[in-house]
């Protein structure tokens, strides 16, 4: 017997794969999931810690969670989501199908976390080991497979053997809806934005990540070694990594306040949504522009790059300080 | 058909390692561009065109499609 759920993925090339299976998944619940995002505004230039050289790539993050991610989704999703996601430890196949056939028949996907060696569609396919999510949308038990979709990797609903399953399985996430607390996470969203903001920006704490950028803008052109930051593994540089993910995480971040514009009818939130989305795309022109950087060998570039990156730290320390303001006095209008 | 629309689709298909008879979608995401070889892309057509693409246009969501990319050759050679 075959059991599918028709699922449409998110197919958003910004979203991780972590992400895009929570955001696949919590369309089909209908769930919102935009507070995953609160954090992903952020800068982080680390100061070098010893006299040698490393490179730039290796100092520069988008957001302090790091391997905490996983674990801060897990918790947003439940605090402002009302989504509980549990985590079952793979033990035996019987075990997972039993699992598998009580969440489809209660028209419910799951999650896999697994490693991407033993997926078939994906290009590291028996090449590379790496942690990866799919949904199982479905089961074959005749035929012994399950039904997977992979938001990141392909449009196509494919075929994973038990086999290969139990290859890669480390476990797999159940999805619990709290039923009463789904419209509850956006009643705290000016204090989640307020904290989200002093994270960028807090004179009381001397926070001030646009001064990170500046410094990120004069050692790209006082520090930048082309042939470290371009390494010799034959992968996208690390540098541009960064950048893609600081380009990306403010997308995502304009969303989340896209949709506040939206439950709230707030014109004004959706000139700070916009605002966020223009310093997303001025990144990834800096990505873009450092990529083209990194195939030419063009110096003059890097002068371009230093300058954009100066102006972006501009851009998005105004952007902040007038977001601030607005937040502090809805605040004082809720209060009072 | 255009003459630099079909450099621009030579490219694109050298790009893609595809077949030079290959039909592309006017969408470049369609064709399986992802930012890595929108960039190896824009480089070719600079050298090909003898033209400068300006910074602003290197985010595929300003120049999305085979016939903006025309545009823009068509654009910087009267410039």
């Amino acid at each position: 017997m075959v059991q599918t759920l028709h699922l449409t993925p998110n197919y958003d090339a910004k979203l991780t794969c972590e992400e895009g299976m929570i955001a696949s998944v919590c369309s089909w619940l209908q769930v919102d999931y935009q507070m995953l995002f609160i954090d992903s505004w952020g800068f982080h230039f680390n100061a070098p810690t010893g006299p040698e050289k490393i490179k730039l790539g290796d100092r520069i993050s988008h957001s302090t969670l790091g391997d905490e991610k996983y674990i801060q989704c897990v918790d947003y999703m439940k605090i402002h989501h009302g989504l509980q996601i549990d985590y079952e430890i793979f033990l035996t196949m019987e075990q997972m199908l039993t699992s598998v056939r009580q969440e489809l028949d209660s028209s419910k996907p799951l999650a896999v976390l697994t490693d991407s060696y033993w997926c078939p569609w994906i290009p590291s396919f028996q090449k590379q080991h790496d942690d990866h999510f799919l949904i199982i949308v479905g089961v074959d038990e005749a035929d012994g497979h399950f039904l997977c979709m992979d938001p990141m990797f392909s449009k196509e609903v494919e075929k994973l053997s038990y086999d290969f399953m139990m290859k890669g399985i480390h476990g797999y996430l159940i999805f619990t809806v709290q039923t009463g607390i789904k419209p509850a996470w956006h009643k705290d969203w000016v204090r989640n934005i307020s904290n989200s903001l002093l994270i960028l920006n807090n004179p009381a704490e001397n926070i001030d990540v646009f001064r990170a950028m500046k410094r990120l803008s004069e050692d790209i052109l006082d520090k930048f070694d082309y042939e470290l930051e371009r390494g010799n593994d034959g992968l996208v540089p690390l540098i541009v990594r960064r950048f893609s993910e600081i380009s990306k995480g403010r997308y995502k971040y304009s969303e989340l306040v896209a949709l506040l514009a939206d439950l709230y009818n707030n014109d004004q939130l959706l000139y700070f949504s916009n605002g966020v989305r223009e310093a997303g795309y001025r990144w990834g022109v800096i990505q873009q522009l450092l990529t083209k950087f990194m195939f030419t060998g063009r110096s003059s570039a890097l002068i371009r790059i230093s300058e954009k990156i100066a102006e972006a730290a501009e851009f998005e320390k105004q952007l902040v300080e007038e977001f601030q303001q607005y937040i502090s006095s809805i605040d004082t209008v809720t209060n009072g | 058909m255009n003459p630099i629309k079909q450099k621009v689709e030579r490219l694109l298909n050298d790009l893609l390692e595809a077949a030079p008879d290959n039909v592309l979608n006017n969408d470049l995401v369609y064709n399986g561009l992802d930012s890595l070889k929108f960039v190896h892309l824009l480089i070719s057509i600079e050298n090909e065109f003898d033209i400068e693409i300006p910074d602003e246009f290197l985010a595929l969501d300003k120049l999305s499609t085979i016939d903006e990319i025309v545009a823009l050759i068509e654009r910087s050679q009267v410039n």
